[in-house]
């Protein structure tokens, strides 16, 4: 179980700081500006409903620490904190830091659903990759894998991947610029033991931090170059900032007890060094005449904590530092199965498609033809109706026209006949007949019959009518010879 | 078996019945309606057919013709008598023209009266039996001439059996 401090950090007072010298405290109280050198500016009104806040946790061997943070525009609010003891069990820790800070909330401020995680367990290095800017973030993350494990904890998560690659759960910064870039990393249980741990207590893990290394997003902007300390349990980090970008960052190991002294080793005075607050006595101590200056840390809140904070909720200054994401960004591969099938899928339907539309295309230009076809057609049946009809009334006005032919003709052939009869031949019998004419009668010798013929043939030949063979016989019972004469019709005119 | 491969399956299975269904349901009826059309214009592409101007021209060749041709009018049986009797016939029986059967072959030659009553069906055509010269026939005909209208489509002129007396004439009449 976490054994929680009597007094939380809001409300301890510095060592070496009388009850006079400490100003009072409210929870709501701003301990930091966005523009660190500015100092804190004191609010007393209550944090907007629209102003970013978070849950930020610190862990180490040693302690823990929480805050509910708020952001208003200008300078942290810290709404509630507390330090304890940690326990073995992140599990259990957790939850229980984070119940303790929601009960310590002023009145009508709710926890926010999303924190972040100051762990020992993460490590934070600059590594030299040239052009990175050009990489994928997957291979980024391979290259990065493979830098910070060896600054890892051993076991059993230090055995490759059976892809090969090294298994480090990694985060960097983007801070544009050249130079080395900052990266942390952790070991991915770890990094999912936290966020089980966090979901425990029904907050999103935002990010992962080095316990060590977050200060220098609470630098004042500067174009200097600047050296942030800070010290942990048995440790001190070193932060080189340059152009609004970490360059450098060392984390020095010592016995613990031993970390003001390391520190002040690290204090080179070639450039501006600040430390990360709270500053211990003892270290202000030592440190007199030392150039260095202080980060304010009111509140006596870790400098880290806020700089992480200003890291995940994306404020001015926190894109120097570098964060683990909470889970592994994953990356979508279809199963290869899957993917074929799906592309079969498509090609068909793409088929289908195109069928369909070539079919409804042919069938639209068909149906436009047989409406074209139709209505020849009909005009084709109308047309033989009218060409029925011009045939029928041109027969018709051909027979007329026939019929008063033979109104005229019938009274000359009879005249013809009579005129070329000769006075030896008497004509008994005329008989028309579809085909012709047929004549007979007797004749007193067959020469008269000839010259009958003879006389009439041209004649009749006008009016269409061609004489045939005589036909002359004797007659039976009488001296004469029978004949019959037929004329057929033929050729053109006619009666 | 595992459930990813028989998913896979089943997914298969169910493009196949998506692909089937949707032939049947799409692509067919279109199928059918196209071989339907093309059936359809492949038949009328056989009849004869005609452009809209070759149906104008022909109806105008049509008002034409109607506009050339009269109507031929009946000439009244009484004025036909009167005629017949002025040019010297008697005439012994008059009757309405029937067609006799054919009893030739179909191909030999149609008179004018079995064209005409073919032609004009609503025409009465008369058949008269007569008697009287040569030169009266002559005069009715020549009658018939000069009053334009009726004419004698079949004659048939017969001397009487004994030689002697006027003629025995048949003849048929569009009045």
């Amino acid at each position: 179980m976490i054994q929680f401090h009597p007094d939380p950090i809001s409300e301890r007072l510095p060592e070496g700081a009388s009850c006079s010298d400490a100003p009072p405290r409210s929870s709501s109280q701003p301990i930091l500006s966005g523009a660190p050198s500015s100092g804190a500016t004191p609010h007393e009104s209550p944090l907007s409903r629209r102003s970013p806040r978070l849950v930020a946790l610190s862990r180490d061997q040693r302690q823990s620490v929480g805050a509910v943070l708020g952001w208003d525009g200008q300078a942290w609010r810290v709404l509630a904190s507390l330090e304890a003891v940690p326990n073995q069990s992140l599990d259990d820790d957790v939850p229980a830091l984070v119940r303790q800070l929601e009960s310590r909330l002023p009145a009508g401020e709710r926890l926010p659903r999303e924190g972040i995680l100051l762990w020992s367990e993460v490590v934070v290095a600059c590594v030299d990759l040239p052009r990175a800017e050009g990489l994928s973030g997957e291979r980024l993350q391979t290259l990065l894998g493979w830098e910070l494990d060896p600054y890892l904890a051993g076991g059993p998560e230090l055995e490759l991947r059976r892809d090969g690659q090294a298994d480090v759960a990694c985060g960097w910064s983007h801070a544009p610029g050249p130079g080395l870039l900052l990266a942390c990393g952790l070991r991915p249980l770890a990094r999912d033991a936290a966020r089980a741990a966090f979901g425990r207590a029904k907050l999103r893990l935002r990010g992962l931090y080095p316990l060590l290394g977050c200060a220098p997003a609470e630098l004042p902007p500067g174009q200097g170059p600047r050296e942030v300390l800070e010290l942990g349990l048995g440790s001190v980090a070193t932060s080189r900032v340059e152009a609004g970008r970490v360059v450098r960052t060392r984390t020095t190991r010592c016995a613990p007890g031993r970390e003001a002294a390391t520190a002040l080793g690290l204090i080179s005075g070639e450039v501006e060094t600040l430390i990360a607050g709270p500053v211990a006595p003892a270290l202000r101590a030592s440190l007199v005449g030392e150039p260095w200056t202080e980060l304010p840390a009111p509140a006596d809140l870790p400098v880290g904590l806020l700089g992480a904070a200003r890291h995940a909720l994306e404020l001015p200054g926190g894109g120097r530092l570098a964060a683990v994401p909470p889970a592994p960004k994953r990356s979508f591969k279809l199963p290869a199965p899957l993917a074929w099938t799906l592309l079969a899928g498509l090609l068909a339907t793409a088929l289908v498609g195109g069928v369909e539309q070539q079919l409804g295309a042919l069938l639209g230009q068909t149906r436009a033809d047989l409406r074209l076809a139709r209505e020849r057609s009909d005009a084709g049946q109308r047309a033989g109706r009218l060409r029925g009809q011009l045939a029928s009334l041109r027969a018709a006005q051909a027979l007329q026209r026939e019929v008063a032919g033979r109104r005229v003709g019938l009274p000359l052939l009879l005249r013809d006949l009579a005129a070329a009869t000769p006075p030896e031949l008497e004509l008994r019998s005329l008989r028309e007949v579809p085909d012709g004419l047929v004549l007979a009668g007797v004749s007193l010798d067959e020469p008269a019959v000839s010259r009958f013929v003879a006389a009439l043939e041209p004649r009749l030949r006008l009016r269409g009518l061609i004489a045939a063979q005589p036909s002359v016989s004797p007659a039976r019972d009488e001296p004469y010879y029978a004949f019959t004469l037929r004329f057929a019709r033929g050729g053109r005119g006619g009666l | 078996m595992s459930s990813a491969p028989r998913s896979l399956k089943l997914l298969w299975i169910a493009l196949a019945v998506s692909l089937v269904g949707w032939g049947v349901l799409r692509l067919r009826p279109r199928w059918t309606a196209l071989q339907t059309a093309e059936a359809e214009l492949a038949k009328l592409e056989l009849a004869p057919g005609a452009t809209g101007s070759e149906v104008q021209a022909l109806e105008r060749e049509l008002a034409v013709a109607k506009g050339r041709g009269g109507q031929m009018a009946a000439l009244p049986s009484r004025q036909l008598s009167g005629l017949a009797q002025a040019a010297g016939l008697r005439v012994d029986g008059s009757r309405v023209w029937e067609p006799l059967p054919r009893k030739g072959p179909r191909s030999a030659p149609r008179s004018l009266v079995e064209r005409l009553r073919t032609q004009a069906p609503q025409r009465l055509l008369i058949r008269w039996s007569a008697r009287g010269e040569f030169a009266s026939v002559v005069r009715f005909l020549d009658g018939l001439t000069d009053q334009g209208q009726a004419a004698v489509l079949e004659l048939s002129l017969e001397t009487p059996s004994e030689g002697r007396g006027a003629l025995q004439i048949e003849m048929v009449l569009a009045p």
